[in-house]
């Protein structure tokens, strides 16, 4: 009953936070990709790097991996929460 | 652009990293707070840039990866200082040029005038300098207001002026009055008098006596309409005085001459023969660099001045000047008598339309070309229709006349 309670809170919550725009993926940790032409990428709140390399770099996020693919790729900039890809971009996929 | 100024006067370490779980290494790092940029992965190797904090966190990290960390490159300010830590002598040149700099750019080593029409650029910079407001003059010891003031007082025809320093450059803003126009006091009894003689094609008087018609012939002086108007009726007798006004035209003859030689002097530049003077000049003093010897012959002098600038507003008082002499040998050539005719066609037209003004019509006109000793004249006839009215203050009523005003009522 308790429990059943805390849930529907819980959602009223999310439903809240969803009804503001930017500040979903802040709390809810989910990935921001902002393609910026086919130049540049750059992907907020990923967890860890799974791959680095010049073809291709796959990082790990809550929602599972985002590939990127290309040529000559390589991290403009690269922190805890932001990592800014450079290169020739051919490809950007999801794997769950 | 000013990431890397940032980052290169923090200074940092291009590092590369060499083994097998360099994304695992990369991960630590990032975990424990550092920052990476231009991470490059070139077959088993990465290079990366950090900051020289980051780097210090790199070494247990690589330990527990199993990765190789190795140096590339330290760049930046704070490794420079420390390789010339012992150079004393470079760190005060550097503070002595950082002085010289800031000492320069606190004269003022340029005077510029914006908003003069009327005003000569050259006068009004004169008169600063006469007021002590001028090049090699130290920004601190001018009060700009007081220059300001100085300034409108010297010239009443500025209306305001503004004064700013922009860098090593005096900025002066000035606002030119308007010359202030003719009043005219409509209460005051005048006379039109004509200020030409002519043939009166037009009259149309609204106030005072016209003593002139239609064809009539006046010249200079001739009052038109008279402001004195006599009153003769049965009850009064006496004189009004009014402000004649009436608009009046009339026919006049300008006749105009100019002349022009056949013959002109041509000067055949010898661009081949040039010689240039090259000279620095730093505040006052002028020095040759380059110095050439003087063409043999007559020449002109040509002089071209650079100032140095640090930026566009910071000038400097230091000159490039180039002197230019180059020879020429006269010539005397005779020219075509229709081109000096078109020439003087051109010059006397001018000067008829500067005289007549605005309101004056053109009726007919004719020059007339002479030769006389290799030298054209030229004599421009022409009639104008203009207006030739003038306003004359009358001479006030004498005490005598004014007392023989009076009102007639015994008869």
């Amino acid at each position: 009953m308790r429990q059943k309670k805390l849930g529907s809170r819980l959602s009223m919550v999310k439903q809240f936070i969803n009804s503001i725009e930017g500040v979903e993926e802040a709390v809810e940790n989910i990935p921001l990709v902002t393609i910026l032409g086919t130049r540049s990428v750059s992907v907020e709140n990923f967890l860890n790097i799974v791959e680095y390399g010049q073809e291709t770099i796959r990082l790990k996020t809550k929602l599972g991996q985002i590939v990127i693919e290309g040529k000559g790729l390589f991290a403009k900039s690269m922190n805890q929460e932001e990592i800014v890809i450079k290169g020739k971009i051919e490809n950007l996929s999801f794997i769950k | 652009m000013f990431v890397y100024l940032w980052n290169y006067l923090r200074g940092y370490v291009i590092v590369e990293i060499s083994g097998l779980k360099i994304e695992k290494f990369l991960n630590g790092a990032l975990k424990e707070g550092n920052n990476f940029w231009d991470v490059r992965q070139d077959g088993e190797k990465v290079t990366l840039k950090t900051t020289r904090d980051g780097f210090k966190n790199l070494k247990p990290m690589a330990n527990r990866s199993k990765c190789q960390v190795r140096i590339i490159d330290k760049v930046g300010l704070p490794f420079l200082a420390f390789r010339y830590r012992k150079r004393k002598m470079l760190l005060a040149g550097a503070g002595i040029f950082i002085g010289l700099v800031w000492f320069l750019t606190s004269f003022v080593w340029l005077v510029e005038v914006d908003g003069n029409n009327l005003l000569e650029e050259t006068d009004i910079i004169a008169t600063l300098k006469d007021g002590g407001y001028t090049t090699g003059k130290m920004k601190w010891d001018m009060n700009l207001r007081e220059a300001e003031q100085y300034l409108i007082n010297e010239h009443p025809e500025i209306l305001w002026a503004g004064i700013s320093y922009q860098g090593t450059k005096l900025n002066v803003q000035i606002t030119e009055a308007v010359p202030r126009p003719v009043i005219h006091n409509e209460t005051d009894a005048t006379d039109i008098v004509a200020n030409r003689d002519g043939i009166i094609t037009y009259i149309a008087t609204s106030k005072g006596l016209p003593l002139v018609r239609k064809g009539d012939t006046v010249k200079k002086g001739d009052v038109l309409v008279a402001g004195a108007v006599p009153l003769d009726s049965d009850i009064v007798t006496s004189v009004a005085y009014v402000n004649a006004e009436a608009e009046i035209l009339a026919q006049t003859l300008y006749v105009l001459e100019a002349s022009a030689p056949l013959d002109i002097a041509v000067k055949n530049y010898i661009d081949s023969e040039i010689k240039t003077t090259h000279s620095i000049k730093i505040f006052d003093k002028q020095f040759n660099v380059l110095k050439a010897s003087a063409p043999a012959g007559e020449y002109d002098t040509l002089v071209t001045i650079d100032q140095f600038k640090l930026t566009q507003s910071y000038p400097l008082p230091f000159y490039y000047i180039k002197t230019e002499q180059v020879p020429y040998t006269a010539e005397n050539i005779t020219q075509e008598q229709s081109v000096v005719e078109d020439k003087l066609e051109g010059a006397l037209n001018d000067a008829l339309l500067e005289k007549i003004g605005a309101s004056g019509n053109i009726v007919r006109k004719e020059i007339v070309y002479n030769v006389i000793d290799g030298t054209v004249v030229g004599i421009l006839h022409a009639v104008v229709e203009e207006d030739i009215s003038e306003e004359v203050l009358l001479a006030p009523p004498q005490q005598n006349e004014l007392e023989g005003v009076e009102v007639d009522g015994s008869n």
